[in-house]
Order: structure tokens, then sequence, then C-alpha cells
């Protein structure tokens, strides 16, 4: 066993304490999975530990509503990503590779967009999407959630494209690449790992914003995971195995996404975040 | 938007490749390319806001035409007890939670810190980040689980410990449950500002830590008068963030209480929203929105001077 071998005896304490705050930090989460394969008599009657046999029902049973809700998640959350990706690479690029007149005045105006809190805008948003007649409707969703996440996402590409080394695009240049053509073929290339620290953020945001998609959708059939888990707690009242089988299965699309992407998580955050 | 009407005066980068050009119409390629960003971010995020401030002068109900009445909202919102409580309870939770969450997010760093084998390193920060990725609302969801009065985690513990009398309805009274919704998350090591500080300080000067360390400094001590004082940006960034997250703090509110039981959990946004979206009071509403627009720039405003005030860190 590598893990234990890589312990040394100097650094127990450490792994005792960071061990018993994991238990703590965990256990929740490993309650809401163990209890989903439970039926109502083991739960009663085993509280704390696992028990068999495992009731994969329970998801069976759970599946259509969620399934439900994961799709509008999907339906929202993937042309966000795509709207968010593309305008923060276009306008990032701008501001790092282009001179112009107005360029930090329009760069700090944006900057400014992060300390506005959303709440603030809350009603106005409202008022515009009925009056436009977008609520309960997919862009009235994905529009306002674009404008909102698209401010650090420009913020993060204009950082990456001043780090890449000038050369590559005066040569391009010089070789009489057009606009258009630097910008599919050069800065495009380049831009992905920026844009997938961008996709994670833009993910969690999205995947877990409560309030916008309670107060713009109506029929809850069109509500994304956040607040569609929230209506199990009546649906399966007295079930826990049901319950947490629901709340279990919502979470695993970001968990995917998250073993898919951990180690570009982590590196993303690399050297520190800092003001 | 800004229009390119003087743009002849910056040097483009692209004057070199087409010097004869008649019009320098390649000069407007970075307008087109913010055009469409910045469309949204006007519509949607700058025109919201000033009508936001504007709707906070007038009783509007969201469907008739606002009536103007100055500063009326704002002189009834400071005489409202409901408004009063919440900004009570949102001090106290904001205070709370940022101060507990830095002080735990801290030492749990600096234990990761202090393991030499990167494997293991790697291996707790995996299991801190998990519950991140847990959707907000399921996590909430469970908490509520852990406060349940009935066959809740933590009355169960209780009553396995031998200690059942201790049980309570935590989120259903007004005495705990605003201790109830703080704690969610607890140890909350499994944050964001976990995340920063480890990474942070993987980065630290190491000359400045060798020197140190040669010095016959323990490890106590490099944290106080080394870690600390580098760290000042993390640490300040984080404070912001978590602050300005509780000032706008909502969805415990909306998942857990409602903001009750009686005024106990009410906070200012959960006031807001239950103001425009239960009773159509939007011009009211609106005013508490601007409120906590004002509380948030002015804490940022100070928590940043402060931050480079006599930094350590930085050159200012």
């Amino acid at each position: 066993m590598s893990m234990f071998r890589t312990i040394r005896r100097h650094s127990i304490p450490q792994h005792l304490i960071l061990g018993f705050f994991a238990l703590l930090t965990l256990y929740p989460f490993f309650f809401m999975l163990m209890t989903s394969f439970k039926d109502n008599e083991q739960f009663f009657t085993q509280f704390w530990a696992p028990t068999l046999p495992l009731h994969f029902e329970n998801y069976i049973t759970v599946w259509p509503s969620v399934s439900r809700f994961i799709g509008n998640s999907l339906l929202y959350s993937v042309p966000t990503l795509l709207l968010t990706a593309s305008l923060s690479l276009l306008t990032g690029y701008a501001f790092a590779r282009y001179k112009f007149y107005g360029r930090e005045v329009l760069f700090m105006l944006m900057l400014a967009l992060l300390m506005l809190p959303g709440i603030l805008t809350l009603i106005p948003l409202f008022i515009q999407m009925r009056d436009w007649k977008w609520l309960d409707t997919p862009q009235g969703i994905i529009i306002p959630w674009t404008a909102f996440e698209l401010v650090f996402a420009t913020f993060i590409m204009r950082v990456f494209f001043e780090k890449l080394p000038k050369e590559v695009f005066e040569a391009a240049r010089l070789d009489g690449a057009g606009e258009l053509r630097l910008l599919w073929s050069i800065a495009v290339p380049l831009a992905l790992p920026g844009l997938g620290t961008i996709a994670i953020l833009n993910v969690l945001f999205t995947w877990n914003d409560l309030i916008w998609p309670l107060v713009t959708l109506f029929d809850t059939k069109n509500y994304p995971v956040a607040p569609g888990v929230l209506g199990f707690r009546g649906q399966y009242r007295t079930d826990y195995g049901r319950l947490f089988a629901a709340y279990t299965l919502a979470s695993i699309p970001l968990m995917v996404m998250f073993i898919v992407t951990i180690r570009k998580f982590i590196q993303g955050l690399s050297g520190g975040l800092s003001i | 938007m800004a229009v390119p009407a003087q743009s002849s005066g910056a040097v483009a980068v692209t004057e070199r490749v087409k010097p004869r050009a008649p019009f320098p119409w390649v000069k407007l390629v970075p307008y087109l390319f913010i055009l469409p960003a910045f469309t949204l971010f006007v519509v949607m995020r700058y025109i919201p806001a000033i009508q936001a401030i504007y709707y906070s002068f007038t009783e509007w109900n969201g469907i008739r035409a606002a009536t103007f009445i100055g500063l009326e909202n704002y002189s009834r919102l400071f005489q409202d007890s409901l408004f009063l409580d919440a900004l009570k309870n949102m001090a106290g939770y904001t205070v709370m939670r940022t101060l507990i969450v830095v002080v735990m997010a801290f030492f749990a760093a600096e234990l990761v810190y202090s393991i030499r084998s990167t494997f293991m390193q790697t291996f707790w920060k995996i299991a801190f980040i998990i519950p991140l990725v847990v959707p907000g609302s399921v996590v909430l969801l469970v908490w509520a689980f852990v406060f349940n009065t009935q066959s809740g985690i933590l009355n169960s513990l209780l009553v396995a410990v031998g200690l059942g009398d201790l049980q309570q309805p935590w989120l259903g009274q007004s005495s705990t449950a605003l201790w109830a919704i703080l704690l969610v998350g607890f140890p909350f090591i499994s944050s964001f500002a976990f995340l920063i500080y480890t990474s942070s300080l993987q980065s630290l000067p190491s000359e400045v830590l060798d020197a140190a360390r040669v010095d016959g400094c323990n490890t106590l001590r490099r944290i106080l008068y080394i870690d600390l004082p580098l760290m000042r940006g993390p640490i300040a960034l984080t404070v912001i963030l978590l602050v300005l997250e509780g000032i706008q703090v909502l969805t415990p509110q909306v998942v857990l209480t409602g903001g009750g039981p009686g005024t106990s959990t009410e906070s200012p946004a959960n006031f807001l929203y239950r103001t425009a979206f239960q009773y159509g009071k939007f011009g009211y509403a609106t005013s508490v929105g601007v409120v906590m627009l004002l509380i948030g720039f002015v804490f940022s405003y100070f928590s940043i001077r402060m931050r480079y005030k006599g930094a350590a860190d930085v050159d200012v």
C-alpha cells in the first residue's frame, strides 16, 4: 500500500486531525449514499451503518423525475457554457492583443460589474424578462446567466492571452494572416487551457444557481437540478431511501465532471489567487 | 459603447502591415470583438442596476407605472422591525461564518502544507474538495436532515451517546435556528478558501522559508511571522468574498427556514425576495437591494485599503 508507506512518522498528528475533519465533512454525504440503498425498515433498524440487500429500485423509482431535472440543467448549462466560452475568448483576446481607444476604461467598467450584487438586479431583470415574454423560457435563463458569468471569464481570458508570447501572433501577421484567421487558427487552440478553467467555474455556477430559475420558471417541469431537488422533500416525505437516492442521483453529473477534470481543477489554482 | 472616433491617435500593431490603407478598418476589429459581450453587459447588468436605483425611490407594484416618492422607502425601511432584525441576523451570520471559515480553512491548509509527501497532500485536498461539487441545494437538504427533529443525524447521535435529553428541533425554534444555519457545512474546511490557501502556501517564496529554517524558526513562529503576512492577499480576497456572500445570504433561508421561526433567521436578501415576489412591493424591495449594494461597497473599499496598508508582500 503505497499510501501508507508515504505517511511519515512526524506527520502522524496532522493526518489524524485531517482525518477527523474529513470524517465530519464527508459523513453527511456518506450517509446520503448509504441511505439511498435502504428501505424504510433498514433505515430505522440500522441507522448508522450500511445494510444488505441494496435496494437499487430506489434509484429506478426516482430516475424519471431526476433525469428530467438533469436534462433541463443540461439544456440551460450547455448553451450558457458555449456562449460564455466563445464571448469571453473574443472579448479577452481583444483586450489582451489589441491597443484601442478606451480599452482600460471599458475593462474597468466591466470589472466594476463584479461588485454588483446579483440580488440588486433581480427585480429589474425579472421585470425585463416578463416584458420580453422570456419568463418560463430557456433563453430567459441562458442569456442572464451568460451576462453574469461573462465578467470573470473575460478577466481570466485576458490574463491568459497576455501571458502568451507576442511573437506567435506577430509572426502570423507578417505571414499575411487576417484578423479572423489569427483568432481562429492561433488564439483559439492556444486558449484551450484557459477555457478549461472557465468551463469548470461556469458549470459549478449554473448547476448551483437556485434563485434565478426559481423566480423566472413557473412550471416545475422546467426546473433544473438546483430548484428541482427541493420538491422531493414533499414527494418522498416518509420514504428516506428514495429521497436520498434522488439527492445522490442529482449529484452525479457534477461528480463525473469533477473526476474527469480533477487535474485541471487543482492545476488551475496552482500559485493561488490573490488581490 | 465607445466610438472609435479618435482611434487614429492610438498606435495599432497592425499599421505596419497595411500602411497605406485609406481608412484603417482593422482598427474597428477590437470593437467588433467586444461588442457582443458589452451589449450583454449593458442590457442585462448596467440597465437593470440603474433601474434598481431608480425604482428604490418609487412606490411600484411591478404592473402599473411607478410613482416617485423620494426617500420614503428608505425611511420606512429603517423603521421596519423585520428589516432591522434581518440586518442584525445578517451581521451576526456574516461575521461568525467568515471568521470560522477563514480560521478553519487556514488551519487545515497549514496542516496539509506541513505534510511532506505530495501524494498525501493531494489526497487530503481531494477529500475536502469533493463536497464542493455536490449541488448547493443538495448540501442544504442533506444538512436539513442532519438537523431534522425526527430521526435526524444530530438528534440520533445525541440519543446514541446517551444525551437524548438534549434533542432539539434545531431548525424549528428561534433560539437555535440561526445557529443551525450557521453550522451548515461544519467543519467548514471544504471551501473555496481552503483551495486558495493550500495553493497559495505552496507558492510562497522558498528563499524566505529556507532562511527562516536556517535561523531556527519554529513552525508556530513561521506561521505567525512569515506565512500570515505573506498571505495577506489571499486572505483578504477570501474575506471579501465570504462577506459579500454573507451580505447576500438567501439560499439557506429559501431551502431551510423561510426566514423563520418568527424573524430568527430572516436575512435582508430573503426580506427583499419575499417583499417582491410574495407581497408585490417591488419599489420597497429594490431599496433593500440598494442598501445591500452600499454595505458591500463600503466594506470592500475599506478592506482593500486595509489589505494594502503596511503590507509586507507587495510594493504599494
